[in-house]
């Protein structure tokens, strides 16, 4: 495309603009700090789009990991030329790359980054170009690719800097233009294309995300502020996953629920707060506030007494956020798991664990390696490889247990230049399964093969709270509800958990099995979870009712029966 | 007096049915089994269902013992007395119990006129090498024919099993490969192999059902038996239906019964095994 055959339809662009015709490496580099900057801004908005009312694999979170790796990367480059910084963000990406959503991300870096190989400035063509092969290198990283995720979205960014380019766009800043607005579009009709969005009233979650990512490019090209969510949060449930890093002086959690009488003032309301502590988070709903405080010791009825004076207090936690962060270090050293030591040649097993009763159970079965992850934290493909490349043998299968970190085992596969195999476990009782059926002196096909054939000796099912109100799959929830998962299938919703496992084990025909086994998560007690046990028992003489300490965040229960 | 110039010994541990002990003119010491401090002679003091109803009971895990070396010298003066020239003892091996140091100690007392055999294996493991070698004394075979038969017979015997209670086996110190960690957190039904005395993991899985499913794929490899035993503790129904089905795979009966308690009191009840001697000639 020449400088002169500018289209007529196209507007003509403001001052300073021009030095957008093509850019290098070091303005690519500015961009992709802007896209993340506003992508760690709508993070919450992002995680709050889960299609199941479950805590599931924070999209927002893994996409603002993996582009944070990405950045990461772009400052060791030397070479400034776009080919090398493109090169090093999508190298970056790959290796922060968190739950599926975020490899996806990655494989778009890539295909965006292939294109622009040894170059040194990208034009308007060539960005097209690379958004098209961005999408190209998008679909072939997924072996089914479904429709009204972010690989659609990608699909309609290439197609709108392709039509752009065509009507003589030739600015890389209207491109991008285009393609913001293009993929704004597409993300609106996700839901037309995937019934279970339209289902739970959500757009997709990873192609918002992209969505964010490029719009946050285009805001700070054209100085619009990237620190401010412009979309309405949905506050009343993005505190809960909110997890602080915590200083000295912050030793109480506080959270209120209040309703002010008159109108808020919001400046002078946040000054007081700022007074009384730290990380302060405030949400708004229907004329409900919720605030979220740090404060010190000895200050933790301040912020309620303030609140009373405002309105009218309907909710109150208070935790010792010290005590609280002393019990999970010590419970959560997955570095005190013994690991099966393996010899070089042997075959071994790398397994990925969300609790650490889970783990401890791996340990006993003879994993060789272990990455801390699971639902709502996914491991980076990088967790993954580091797990695989410290064995000291090349013959090693993971097993991924969760369906948010099939897709960066499957990569972490493709990546190692060890033999790998990833057994395809989706849940824990699978994982165990297959564990159990891994033979370390035996032959690593033969191993696998049994690993794989044991995936389907147990049904799995998970006990969860929703975390909101939606009708899926024929099944009416209520926001705190207890729910239970079949197969990751939302089968069953009532108020008791007792309840809602006996109807789930009822479904899984429990009364035609020889075993039951129980995992408990976090959130019971070892007491609860005995007498759950024995319900169980009670109900089902002629089963075997194993009760095993999960540790699993989240889920109450996991659950197979066999 | 007995109609062979060569008697046949083994111990109760061999688990060989009384009608076939008659019928093949084989002699039978007893083991000795250990229950809340009182000991028992297998089969004598008390039979194998008793033993397996009191077994889950027990203040103390039960234990198991070789009997007194006077014992064998006393089943050995029988069989010379009886009109043997000659007596092949066969036990189980070394690694597994005290019994065939035992009857060598014992054999001692009769010079080179007592042949102790170990026999590499458990129950009818030993069982079937015992019965071929009887068979082929009751035939007339010479002493060195017996051996060789009794040889061939170790080489083909097959023993396969399903273990539940790993804890009662990892009290008893005999498994090594056991004492790590294995089941502890997360019960295992182990399918483990006896050969040559030595005792392999071979699997392992979760249930009863995928257990016997497994060890009836591995029986159907071995290709056409001459003799088939079930194994188990006290599961007998259980174990009738296994025999039945997997009766297609031998000429004779399936042999059922309660194993020894000699491996009984260190795998606890729930346990089944298969047992074949391969038809090779």
């Amino acid at each position: 495309m020449s400088e002169s055959s500018k289209s007529p339809a196209s507007k003509k662009p403001p001052q300073g603009r021009s030095r957008y015709i093509s850019i290098d490496g070091r303005a690519l580099g500015r961009l992709s700090a802007a896209g993340l900057q506003w992508l760690q801004t709508n993070q919450q908005i992002i995680n709050s789009l889960n299609v199941f009312p479950v805590p599931d694999g924070d999209t927002g979170t893994n996409m603002a990991l993996t582009m944070q790796s990405a950045c990461n990367e772009i400052e060791s480059s030397a070479d400034r030329s776009i080919g090398a910084i493109a090169h090093a963000i999508a190298y970056g990406a790959l290796m922060g790359a968190r739950g599926n959503s975020g490899v996806i991300l990655s494989q778009l870096w890539r295909g965006f980054s292939l294109v622009l190989d040894k170059k040194d400035r990208m034009d308007a063509a060539l960005l097209t170009k690379a958004f098209v092969e961005a999408k190209e290198a998008a679909y072939r990283g997924v072996v089914r690719p479904v429709e009204g995720t972010i690989l659609t979205v990608s699909a309609e960014i290439a197609k709108a800097a392709q039509l752009a380019l065509d009507d003589g766009v030739n600015s890389t800043l209207e491109i991008l233009e285009r393609v913001v607005l293009a993929a704004d579009e597409a993300v609106q009709r996700t839901p037309d294309l995937l019934p279970v969005l339209k289902e739970a009233g959500v757009v997709d979650a990873g192609g918002i995300g992209l969505y964010f990512m490029l719009e946050g490019m285009l805001r700070s090209v054209t100085g619009q502020p990237l620190d401010e969510p412009t979309l309405s949060e949905q506050p009343l449930r993005a505190f809960k996953s909110v997890i602080d890093a915590i200083e000295p002086g912050q030793d109480w959690e506080v959270v209120i629920d209040f309703r002010p009488e008159k109108q808020l003032d919001v400046p002078k309301f946040y000054g007081h707060l700022e007074e009384m502590g730290t990380s302060i988070q405030v949400g708004e709903g229907d004329g409900l506030y919720r605030l979220h405080i740090h404060v010190a010791d000895k200050s933790e009825y301040e912020p309620i007494e303030y609140a009373k004076s405002l309105g009218t207090v309907t909710n109150i936690s208070i935790e010792n956020l010290m005590v609280q962060m002393a019990d999970q270090q010590a419970r959560d050293n997955v570095q005190n798991i013994k690991l099966t030591p393996v010899d070089p040649g042997e075959t071994a097993v790398v397994t990925v664990v969300p609790g650490m009763g889970i783990a401890r159970i791996f340990s006993s079965l003879g994993a060789a390696g272990m990455v801390e992850g699971g639902q709502t934290m996914n491991p980076s493909l990088q967790d993954i490889l580091e797990s695989i490349d410290r064995l000291p043998t090349d013959k090693i299968a993971i097993l991924p247990n969760n369906k948010n970190i099939l897709l960066a085992a499957n990569q972490a596969a493709k990546l190692s230049v060890k033999s790998i195999v990833v057994v395809p476990s989706v849940s824990i009782p699978q994982g165990v399964s297959a564990m159990i059926a891994h033979r370390a002196d035996g032959n690593f096909e033969n191993s696998v093969e049994a690993m794989t054939k044991a995936l389907d000796d147990v049904v799995s099912a998970e006990i969860t709270i929703a975390t909101r109100s939606v009708k899926i799959d024929g099944v009416d929830v209520r926001e705190g509800q207890v729910i239970g998962l079949l197969e990751g299938k939302l089968v069953v919703s009532g108020d008791e958990l007792v309840d809602v496992l006996f109807e789930i084990l009822d479904l899984c025909s429990a009364n035609e099995t020889e075993l039951i086994t129980l995992y408990y998560g976090e959130d019971l007690s070892a007491f609860q979870a005995n007498q759950i046990a024995d319900s169980v028992r009670k109900q089902w003489p002629d089963q075997e009712v194993e009760l095993v300490e999960g540790g699993q965040p989240y889920y109450q229960l996991i659950l197979s029966v066999e | 007096m007995r109609s062979s110039k060569v008697a046949i010994v083994t111990d109760s541990t061999s688990d060989i049915p009384k009608d076939k002990q008659d019928e093949l003119e084989i002699e039978v010491v007893p083991a000795i089994v250990i229950m809340d401090g009182i000991s028992y002679r297998d089969g004598l003091d008390i039979s194998r269902s008793d033993f397996y109803e009191r077994l889950p009971n027990l203040k103390t895990p039960a234990s198991t013992g070789a009997p007194s070396p006077l014992f064998f010298e006393e089943v050995y003066e029988k069989g010379f007395d009886s009109g043997a020239e000659e007596i092949v003892s066969i036990h189980l091996p070394e690694t597994l119990s005290s019994m065939i140091d035992v009857s060598r100690q014992a054999a001692m007392k009769f010079g080179d006129k007592v042949h102790v055999i170990s026999s590499g294996q458990l129950s009818l493991g030993t069982g079937f090498q015992v019965m071929e070698a009887a068979k082929a004394a009751h035939s007339g075979a010479s002493m060195q024919e017996i051996l060789q038969i009794a040889s061939r017979a170790k080489e083909n015997v097959r023993l396969i099993a399903l273990v539940n209670n790993l804890a009662a086996l990892k009290r008893s110190g005999r498994i090594n490969w056991l004492s790590a960690g294995v089941g502890d957190l997360l019960q295992l039904k182990l399918l483990v192999e006896i050969s040559d005395g030595v005792v392999s993991r071979i699997g392992q899985v979760r249930t009863r059902t995928k257990a016997m499913g497994q060890l009836e794929l591995i029986a159907k490899e071995w290709g056409p038996l001459s003799r088939l035993a079930i194994p188990h503790s006290s599961i007998p129904e259980l174990a009738q239906a296994y025999a039945e089905k997997l009766n297609h795979l031998c000429q004779t009966p399936t042999i059922v019964m309660d194993v020894t308690t000699a491996i009984g009191a260190h795998i606890g009840t729930g346990a089944i095994g298969i047992i074949g001697l391969l038809e090779k000639d």
